[in-house]
């Protein structure tokens, strides 16, 4: 059977700079990928070879089987949504507006019909409902943020790409997008997101891709990719693993690295 | 300006802005029947409105019953209409590719003077009164302006490119660089002009609608019209645009494609108008500026608004200009610079110290 997503060998250069180095990996309809790795580790290349704003200089990423490349932008648009870290916007269009542009791919199609239920829904589920009539750019970095994922929430496609989506967002917001994925998944979504907090990658994530200078360090479930020592080699610092003893999922703890004072 | 009355009228439409256009767009339409009725009515020879509104009407085959005398008649649709049919396309021109470039370049300062527009079109018209050479007749000097227009739009976009894909920082300041390029090379022709030739240079480089006649306005008309009714297929794809270039390319819009478009098209309409009139300055950046703040910036009320708007200010700025200094003419472009600059001024001062923020 073809996987939903395929990434065959996909490597990514910028002038010399390789940013992805033969990254290969499935993902299904139906499962929470997280990306994680260091700063600089080609997680949000990835994702934007994955969304298919950057062509790879080899190799391809597939969608049922059929290569993005040869899709046109509008195909591509009901397939996937994707969320920037930030949407810089200046132009005060409202909370509303902007996520009612999430239907834009399906205008003059029957899926149009929804269009008002799919942003009601949206703005529902990520708790914007009550900024629908505030300019964006006059919303907080977190309001923005869950603006967009209502805009991406309301494109109603089978794969979501996510580029740090709780990264401005507090404890109580972070666990209602991490509750939003997991519902998008158990409704047959594949979801893809890169996270910089690992712990919320162990605690969501079925499986994790751990990328390490442009190349895939380990691709699998999480319990076996968060592991104390591969991650303290990737990271470059020394983390401790130990189980969540609630709920039984790893939990990455960086050391605290002795500092010897000079003299 | 009534700016407080617009917005009042228009919050009042809210939430549902693209359906609740529709005061915004009466009050332009009344506003732009005024300047109309206005400018066909003051000069040497006073006509009344009612009596243009007779000549307007006549033209159609509809009779209001008012007699007007043969000379006013002669001055009001001889004279004074195709100077405001003019005005209508260079300010129409202007405004919608101001919000059009705006939007596509995602800048605020974007307009079509920006990329080449006016000065490629003052190099063209430049080029053929210094050397004298015009093989069409009189039409020779617009088509010059046209093809220096789009010319040197086309270099800057071409010179912005690179891996097929266009940054929008480098193509603003390729624009810079390549405007101050034709800069100096108006002034060089300037340098190097004779007294005659110097005032031509001069005209053009500062706007005029003095050179209007229905045979020099109806090609421009054609193209404005074109122009202003294709650039609206483009208005959602723009509003996406605004929202960020990725998401615009994630929601589904070819961003090269329609960039590329709308270039053309913007330059189709605003190059038309400075092939006749010359440069012609702050309108495209003003106008959309002042309806963004008024109707917000969604493009498919902002496109027509802009354009109507432009008319309207560029009929003000040529009443202003044809009766100021009476028997003289002010050249165009100084009062819409002298109006244009300190009212953005104002504006800008005003509106950052009461959204914190522009747009």
């Amino acid at each position: 059977m073809t996987p939903f997503l395929a990434a065959d060998g996909v490597s990514y250069e910028v002038g010399r700079a390789r940013l992805l180095d033969d990254v290969s990996f499935e993902a299904e309809r139906g499962e929470l990928l997280a990306v994680v790795g260091p700063n600089g580790a080609g997680k949000s290349t990835l994702l934007r070879v994955l969304a298919g704003e950057a062509a790879p200089s080899s190799g391809a990423v597939h969608i049922e089987g059929q290569p993005i490349a040869e899709m046109r932008a509008i195909e591509l648009a009901r397939l996937r949504a994707a969320l920037p870290q930030q949407t810089p916007t200046t132009f005060r269009f409202t909370a509303r507006e902007v996520v009612s542009f999430g239907r834009m791919p399906w205008l003059n199609t029957p899926e149009s019909a929804e269009d008002h239920e799919a942003v009601d829904q949206a703005m529902h589920l990520t708790e914007v409902a009550s900024m629908g009539l505030q300019p964006f750019p006059t919303l907080s970095g977190g309001e923005q943020t869950l603006v967009s994922l209502a805009r991406v929430l309301s494109q109603r496609t089978p794969l979501v790409l996510l580029d740090e989506p709780t990264s401005a967002l507090d404890l109580r917001h972070q666990a209602l997008v991490m509750d939003l994925l997991h519902d998008l998944t158990a409704r047959g979504v594949a979801v893809i997101a890169v996270l910089h907090d690992l712990n919320l990658a162990a605690t969501h994530a079925a499986r994790v891709l751990l990328l390490h200078g442009g190349q895939v360090a380990a691709c699998g479930p999480a319990r076996d990719v968060l592991e104390a020592s591969l991650l303290s080699d990737v990271f470059e610092h020394p983390v401790r693993v130990i189980e969540d003893p609630v709920e039984g999922n790893p939990l990455v703890l960086p050391e605290r690295r002795v500092r010897t004072m000079a003299g | 300006m009534p700016g407080g009355v617009w917005r009042r009228l228009w919050q009042s439409a809210r939430p549902s802005r693209a359906t609740g256009a529709g005061p915004a767009f009466a009050l332009l339409i009344v506003l732009l029947v005024v300047a109309v009725l206005l400018n066909a009515g003051i000069g040497a020879v006073r006509v009344p409105p009612l009596e243009v509104a007779t000549v307007l009407l006549g033209r159609l085959g509809i009779s209001t019953g008012v007699e007007v005398d043969v000379l006013r008649e002669q001055v009001v649709w001889g004279i004074r209409m195709p100077r405001i049919v003019l005005a209508i396309c260079v300010g129409a021109g202007l405004g919608m590719a101001g919000a059009s470039l705006q939007a596509i370049f995602r800048n605020p300062l974007a307009e079509p003077g920006l990329i080449g527009v006016s000065s490629g079109g003052a190099l063209g018209a430049i080029a053929l009164i210094i050397t004298g050479f015009a093989p069409l007749g009189w039409l020779s000097l617009p088509l010059a302006a046209f093809a220096g227009a789009l010319l040197l739009t086309l270099v800057v976009y071409g010179l912005a490119r690179s891996d097929g894909r266009t940054q929008m920082v480098t193509l603003i300041l390729t624009g810079v660089a390549m405007n101050s390029v034709a800069g100096g090379l108006i002034g060089l022709a300037g340098f190097l002009a004779d007294d005659a030739e110097l005032r031509s240079i001069v005209f053009w480089t500062l706007g005029s609608l003095a050179g209007a006649t229905w045979r020099a306005v109806l090609p421009v008309a054609l193209i404005t019209v074109v122009g202003l009714l294709l650039l609206p297929r483009y208005a959602r794809a723009m509003n996406l645009i605004v929202l960020g270039e990725r998401e615009a390319f994630h929601l589904g819009v070819n961003t090269e494609r329609v960039r590329l478009l709308v270039i053309v098209l913007a330059t189709l309409v605003a190059g038309a108008g400075v092939a006749v009139a010359g440069i012609v300055v702050f309108v495209g950046l003003v106008v959309p500026h002042l309806l963004r703040i008024v109707i917000g910036p969604d493009h498919r009320v902002l496109l027509p608004a802009s354009a109507l708007g432009g008319a309207i200010l560029l009929l003000g700025a040529d009443l202003v200009a044809r009766t100021i200094v009476v028997p003289a003419e002010l050249p165009l472009g100084v009062v819409t610079a002298l109006i244009g600059g300190p009212y953005f001024l104002f504006l800008l001062r005003r509106t950052t110290r009461e959204q914190g923020g522009w747009m």
